[in-house]
């Protein structure tokens, strides 16, 4: 099997990279934060077909793999993008009833979503519509059927808000059961490896800076990177982000194989299940591993002015430690990777 | 329309570039390869043309075998198909002996309208726009910002230092554009993975009928006699004012001949 990226890819991933670098700088990141523009890069992200990727051909969309997309998911990472990217990139494709993929694919629709692990649905209110949870079922919601409560986090730029309907929702509503929850346990497991994704591309991002800076910042004569307490950290944070990231490709070839496969197949292959769980388990469990010593060693590499507020540092320290906890943190995942390995059933949670 | 774009591959600008030291020529292997800049403007305008005119874009270029990333990329922003004339002969030719290459491919595959950008990053002679007119008989509208094509007839702005000049033509020509023209587009994703399945035609000289003899390092009419890595760059002159900075700094601006 060859698990190298095709040129396809690679070159998905490099365009986004430009984009990014053009339309989504660390300026504009900082400014979604505050009262500035909220989605920088996204409209440039939509007309490269950014949220028609995974949207089936028949309705337009591009109708990739995860496989084929997960290097675009990193350089969302790498620049801190701000938004319901996988949400909407992801989850929507999974989620949304046929008649509103076609808007997806134009990118005029931003999704929110409220499934599985979650508690608060990250940024919402700037979503048109939200994905939600609520007694076993998954219910569609536009933004002017639910009340928004904004929740404290750590990120300024992806803000976080608890969810309710309203009451005076009507019977025209699309939000009864429009899918099961068993439905939406693969596409949640798409997301959480895009975001896993995203911490890689995050952490990938904090090395450099840390790397550039440690050249640049001189203590006792010398560049700090000279000295070997700082080469160690930032060398460990480099071998965590190699180890991690081929858990995170891994893991999207594992979801990849087992799209468009009819329920029927999926079901005989029951043994594929846990291999797919076991993968998305170790991809977010390593990828948060990976990022949040990046994060740590930043921080710490930075020293004094690591933690203000001038600094550009803190957007990408506070996106590390909002999406270690998304779809499941680093200690949930680690369970349930041991719980599918030593095969003990108290430790399984759904999904 | 035909509309034919030269394209070229050039050292990224972002990473040092170098002479190989045997025959003074570009070490296109140290470096890596990207499109030039102003060829993204020309492709662009081309794909406009195209867009509000009808016809089919062809992206042409000579270089070596990984030119075809350039390639690549301009058949990912949404040209229709590609000629890439390669061959061990055309290594090291000049400005002359390319225009020459070119001219004789352009012949063999036809065009209405050649859009090149105004110049490359590694060369920068800017001169090609004007000697593939030349060889080809057609009229050349260089350093355009703004292109308009009605019937057989085309109509650009020429930038120049007082403005720009309105320049007339028919078709068919040659157009040199400059970056104001437009804001290239990104490849979109359907681009991309649609850029695999478009025609891409190998060229060597014997298909082009390029005399061997015009080409290559060894005709070349130009060439570099010598080359040195550019010096580092001198620390500068502190002064330091003890009362008397201005004079010290109106001294040291005089000695350089400023004031």
């Amino acid at each position: 099997m060859d698990f190298a990226f095709t040129d396809d890819q690679l070159v998905l991933g490099s365009t986004v990279r430009q984009v990014l670098a053009e339309h989504c700088p660390a300026r504009a990141v900082r400014e979604a934060g505050r009262t500035g523009e909220r989605l920088p890069g996204w409209p440039q992200l939509a007309r490269i077909g950014m949220f028609g990727m995974l949207v089936a051909e028949r309705h337009d969309g591009l109708g990739l793999r995860l496989a084929d997309t997960i290097l675009a998911f990193e350089e969302a990472g790498r620049a801190a993008l701000p938004g319901p990217v996988v949400e909407t990139a992801v989850i929507a494709p999974g989620l949304l009833p046929d008649d509103l993929q076609d808007r997806l694919v134009k990118g005029s629709l931003r999704v929110s979503v409220r499934l599985g692990d979650q508690v608060y649905a990250p940024d919402a209110d700037l979503a048109d519509l939200l994905i939600v949870e609520h007694d076993g079922a998954i219910h569609v919601l536009s933004s002017d059927e639910v009340r928004l409560t904004p929740q404290p986090g750590v990120d300024p730029v992806r803000r976080l808000f608890s969810v309710a309907a309203k009451a005076s929702r009507g019977d025209s509503s699309r939000g009864d059961g429009v899918r099961s929850r068993a439905q939406a346990v693969p596409v949640l497991r798409a997301a959480t490896v895009a975001v896993a994704a995203q911490l890689i591309g995050l952490a990938r991002h904090l090395l450099e800076a840390s790397v550039a800076h440690a050249k640049t910042r001189t203590q006792f004569g010398a560049p700090i990177g000279s000295f070997q307490a700082v080469k160690h950290q930032l060398a460990d944070v480099a071998i965590a982000i190699d180890f991690a990231a081929p858990h995170v490709y891994a893991a999207a070839v594992a979801i990849s194989d087992g799209q468009g496969e009819t329920d029927n197949l999926r079901a005989a292959k029951a043994a594929g299940e846990a291999d797919i769980l076991r993968a998305v388990s170790a991809a977010k469990a390593a990828a948060g591993e990976a990022a949040a010593l990046a994060a740590r060693a930043a921080l710490q590499v930075h020293g004094a002015i690591g933690y203000t507020e001038e600094l550009d540092l803190r957007l990408w320290l506070a996106r590390v430690w909002s999406l270690t906890s998304a779809y499941g943190d680093t200690a949930l995942h680690r369970a349930r990777l041991r719980a599918a390995i030593l095969g003990d059933p108290e430790l399984r949670r759904h999904p | 329309m035909n509309i034919v774009v030269c394209v070229k591959q050039v050292p990224d600008t972002a990473t040092e570039r170098k002479l190989r030291s045997d025959d003074k020529t570009l070490d296109r292997d140290a470096a890596d390869g990207v499109i030039n800049e102003l060829c993204e403007y020309a492709v662009e305008e081309a794909l406009r043309l195209k867009e509000a005119h009808g016809g089919e874009v062809t992206v042409l270029t000579m270089g070596p075998d990984k030119a075809t990333d350039t390639i690549r990329k301009a058949l990912a922003m949404g040209a229709d198909k590609a000629v890439h004339l390669v061959d061990p002969a055309l290594h090291g030719s000049d400005a002359l002996s390319t225009s020459y290459a070119l001219a004789q491919t352009l012949k063999k595959i036809g065009f209405d309208l050649v859009i090149l950008g105004s110049e490359s990053t590694d060369a920068r002679t800017g001169m090609l726009a004007a000697m593939l007119a030349e060889r080809l008989g057609t009229p050349q509208l260089t350093l355009a910002n703004k292109v308009e094509i009605s019937g057989a007839g085309i109509t650009v702005q020429r930038v120049t230092d007082y403005g720009f000049d309105k320049v007339e033509a028919s078709l068919p020509a040659i157009v040199s554009v400059v970056e104001k023209i437009n804001e290239p587009r990104y490849p979109s994703f359907k681009g991309i993975m649609a850029a695999k399945k478009k025609q891409v035609q190998t060229f060597g000289i014997a298909d082009a009928e390029i005399d061997a003899a015009q080409v290559g390092v060894a005709n070349a009419w130009s060439e570099v006699a010598d080359f040195a890595v550019a010096p580092p760059r001198a620390a500068g002159t502190v002064v330091k004012d003890e009362g008397d900075g201005g004079v010290k700094t109106a001294d040291y601006l005089a000695s350089k001949k400023f004031i």
